[in-house]
């Protein structure tokens, strides 16, 4: 097995050779392109400043303690930091000079430690993809932090911290570029096969979307020319650029303005030293300036809603903006690539055979402008609670805003072979009577909140749940008839969501298990839930877990699901 | 699926005209049972992916949870004297004396009842078979539950047996697959024999596969 896989390596990196990279060559001069195999290597030596930094950022307390100790010419404090400073520092650079990693017999071997030595040795085809993320002080040196990850767990399973981009490159071409049919079996699809009559010649210049080309910024530095150069590679082809007007536009559609605030809030009473003595807010009203004209008073109140909600959209554009500023999808070979970021740069790699599920959102407001964002999943990474810089864009944000008549074709790219036609699919309703029980679930709670609001508010409270129960029950009803979902000739297809709409697909190859939940009550009205489980689900944020299905229907649904994701076509019967 | 009967015309032909004896033997042996395969596969039309039925788990199950479940018991009456006592001499009032008591012996006599009745109650509602398309596990007594993995999906299997399960031969077979919220799915009750073996037949149907 190794043998072959070797020698088809080798051939491959023969023809690449050809081309010659003149990144790696200025900056690595010592590699040799040829080599399948990658010799033990050290990080870049500038890994020892930023470990430095690091180290000084996670020790910020004894720092300003030991700044404050010299100030005043107290010792003591400068000893107490030295001693928790001194032996970080000293493990930072043992780290530097222990961390050491190569490619040997197809397993990228990380070593690392002094005492406590361990050896991490990850299978080269286990590796789903290789991350950058590059800070501002990363682009100066021209270094990335580097993470492999691979489907296990939450986290990356080795992170190179940092690398010159041209040992980037290298370790991304010899872990990337093995031969793709020893894993043919694996995913086994002819979907997955046609790859190659799909790719298409043109558009290696000229970028595709005619919709974002217009307005695309020319490439503003040389520092990022030299950038996107290491990415391409001979077959690349670009699928998408978006301008800083089409991110603008998604800032503004998107709520994302809202979580900043709750940021910015919390960074607020963490810093500021006011904070700390609790304002008084009862003393709230002699703030306010006092206005006897009552039309003033109200149109002041109007103009600093709409100026806060002005801010809002625009820390909304401004997020898009720091994040995806000059985002570009790149497609070469098999591997889909990302590069975006205005400050903190981020390149991800994504294999196209590792994604696990697309997931299309849209809310309200981007509706009425024409776009989605487009979200996957793949194996490597899972967890929603740590969005890091990579998994941000890689898998949050895949695409963060495309004009929504573009989605089709993206998705042909992102899977050959999968028809993006929410309106064409056979939709599957929930149960008839789903309407009804949501809305009795609805008319409960809603009378639970007549005592809660007796309690605050006395007799005129219960009107609270009087209020609510039109609204809850709307809601309700209208929640039942959203949910949909369909079993197509790829996969699973499922759609939910009021205003923000959310169709995700998941494809049959990559389906886990399926599973059937009856509570008590779902006997009571003969429906059941039927879930399907992917590969680290999460970060699309629309797992397939579809209640209130008839229980007959979802017992077949189930049936047919797991005949076709256990690669019986024999058994799949048409839906109904 | 398509190309197998174009294959075993081609095979039996290409015995016939030069390979020695045994190799023409073996080569019409699995064109039939090649042949059988389709047939049987076509004269069903389409397959029922329930072929197989559900089986219960292992009938030893129940003494062995029943054992788990008394051990449980004699420790909460043990306890629950134990504390009567302790009120009783430190002269607790009467109202809350009776309230503690009563509570204490409502949980006895449910932790009684789960240990009589509760474990064949339990065991009436597990069910597993090994069928066309993978693992399926049926549980649940008021939640019901029914999960399965395909061949392919299964990561790998773990057999474990406590003590109490080794008591009576029994044990617990764990599938792992890369997915997320079922990442793990568990059978308790597996005669051990039998999980040993469905431990390797799935790690062999799975070794043909990759997953991920």
């Amino acid at each position: 097995m190794s043998s072959e896989f070797n020698d088809v390596r080798q051939d491959d990196q023969s023809k690449s050779g050809t081309e010659e990279n003149p990144y790696v060559s200025i900056t690595n001069a010592t590699h040799e392109a040829e080599s399948e195999s990658i010799q033990d290597r050290r990080l870049h030596p500038i890994s020892l400043m930023f470990s430095l930094i690091g180290q000084i950022k996670s020790n910020v307390i004894p720092t300003i303690f030991g700044l404050l100790g010299a100030a005043n010419g107290n010792s003591f404090y400068i000893i107490l930091a030295c001693v928790f400073l001194i032996p970080s520092v000293a493990l930072s650079i043992v780290r530097y000079f222990t961390v050491r990693y190569r490619i040997f017999n197809g397993d990228l071997v990380v070593n690392e430690g002094l005492i406590f030595r361990r050896t991490r040795t990850v299978p080269v085809e286990r590796i789903q993809n290789i991350d950058l993320v590059q800070g501002v002080l990363h682009r100066i040196f021209k270094v990335a932090e580097v993470r492999v990850e691979t489907a296990s767990g939450t986290k990356p399973e080795a992170v190179l911290s940092v690398l010159s981009l041209g040992q980037v490159e290298l370790l991304r071409r010899s872990v990337f570029r093995r031969p793709t049919d020893g894993e043919g079996a694996a995913v086994g699809t002819a979907t997955n096969m046609n790859a190659g009559g799909f790719a298409r010649e043109d558009a290696n210049e000229a970028c595709c979307e005619t919709h974002f080309a217009p307005d695309a910024p020319a490439d503003p530095s040389p520092d990022r020319a030299a950038f996107t150069q290491v990415q391409s590679s001979p077959v690349s082809q670009c699928l998408l650029k978006i301008s800083t007007g089409s991110l603008a536009k998604a800032g503004f559609a998107s709520d994302r303005g809202l979580i900043m605030v709750g940021v910015l809030l919390g960074v607020f009473f963490q810093f500021d030293s006011r904070a700390q003595q609790d304002y008084d807010f009862r003393f709230l009203s002699q703030w306010i300036p006092t206005i006897s004209n009552p039309f003033v008073t109200a149109a002041i109140a109007i103009g600093v809603c709409l100026l806060g909600f002005l801010l809002l959209r625009v820390l909304g554009v401004g997020w898009y903006v720091m994040r995806f500023f000059g985002y570009q999808l790149r497609l070469s070979g098999e591997d889909f690539k990302i590069s975006c970021g205005l400050l903190t740069k981020v390149s991800a790699t994504v294999p196209r055979k590792r994604i696990q599920f697309i997931s299309v959102h849209s809310n309200l407001v981007s509706r009425w402008l024409g776009l989605s964002s487009i979200r996957i999943e793949t194996a490597g990474g899972a967890g929603t609670e740590n969005e890091n810089a990579t998994a941000t864009v890689s898998r949050r944000w895949f695409i963060p805003v495309i004009a929504s008549a573009d989605v089709a074709e993206m998705i042909g790219h992102l899977r050959p072979g999968v028809r993006w036609q929410p309106e064409g699919y056979h939709w599957q309703h929930l149960s008839d009577k789903s309407g009804t029980r949501m809305a009795r679930i609805a008319a409960v709670t809603s009378s639970l909140l007549a005592p809660l609001g007796y309690a605050f508010f006395g007799i005129w409270g219960c009107s609270v749940s009087l209020i609510a129960l039109p609204i809850l029950v709307v809601y309700a009803i209208k929640k039942s008839r959203s949910v949909k979902f369909s079993r197509t000739s790829f996969g699973v297809a499922y759609r939910s969501g009021i205003l923000t709409r959310k169709i995700s697909l998941t494809f049959f190859e990559k389906i886990q298990s399926a599973a059937i939940t009856q509570t008590p009550w779902d006997r009571r009205w003969q429906m059941a839930t039927l879930s399907v489980d992917t590969a680290a689900a999460g970060p699309a944020d629309h797992a397939i877990e579809i209640k209130y299905l008839d229980a007959e229907v979802a017992r077949r649904q189930y049936d047919q699901i797991l005949a076709a994701s256990a690669g019986e076509p024999a058994l799949i019967k048409p839906a109904i | 699926m398509h190309q197998s009967p174009d294959d075993s015309e081609s095979s039996e032909k290409l015995s016939n005209e030069k390979l020695p004896n045994e190799a023409l033997q073996l080569f019409t042996v699995a064109a039939k049972t090649e042949g059988n395969r389709l047939a049987s596969e076509s004269d069903a039309g389409e397959v029922d992916p329930t072929s197989v039925d559900f089986q219960p788990i292992d009938p030893r199950f129940i003494p062995a949870e029943r054992l788990a479940a008394l051990i449980l018991l004699i420790v909460a009456v043990v306890g629950s004297l134990i504390a009567c006592g302790a009120m009783l001499l430190t002269g607790t009032e009467r109202v809350w004396m009776i309230l503690a008591a009563s509570g204490l012996f409502v949980l006895c006599l449910s932790l009684a009842w789960k240990t009589v009745f509760w474990p064949e109650i339990e065991y009436r509602h597990v069910h597993w078979r090994l069928g066309k398309v993978g693992l399926e596990i049926r549980r649940g007594v008021f939640w019901k539950h029914q999960i399965a993995i395909p061949w392919a999906r299964a990561q790998h299997a773990d057999v474990s047996q406590g003590p109490m399960q080794r008591i009576f031969e029994i044990s617990s077979l764990t599938i792992h697959t890369a997915g997320t919220k079922n990442s793990s799915v568990t059978i308790d009750g597996l005669n051990y024999q039998r999980a040993i073996e469905l431990r390797d037949e799935i790690i062999r149907q799975r070794k043909e596969h990759d997953v991920v």
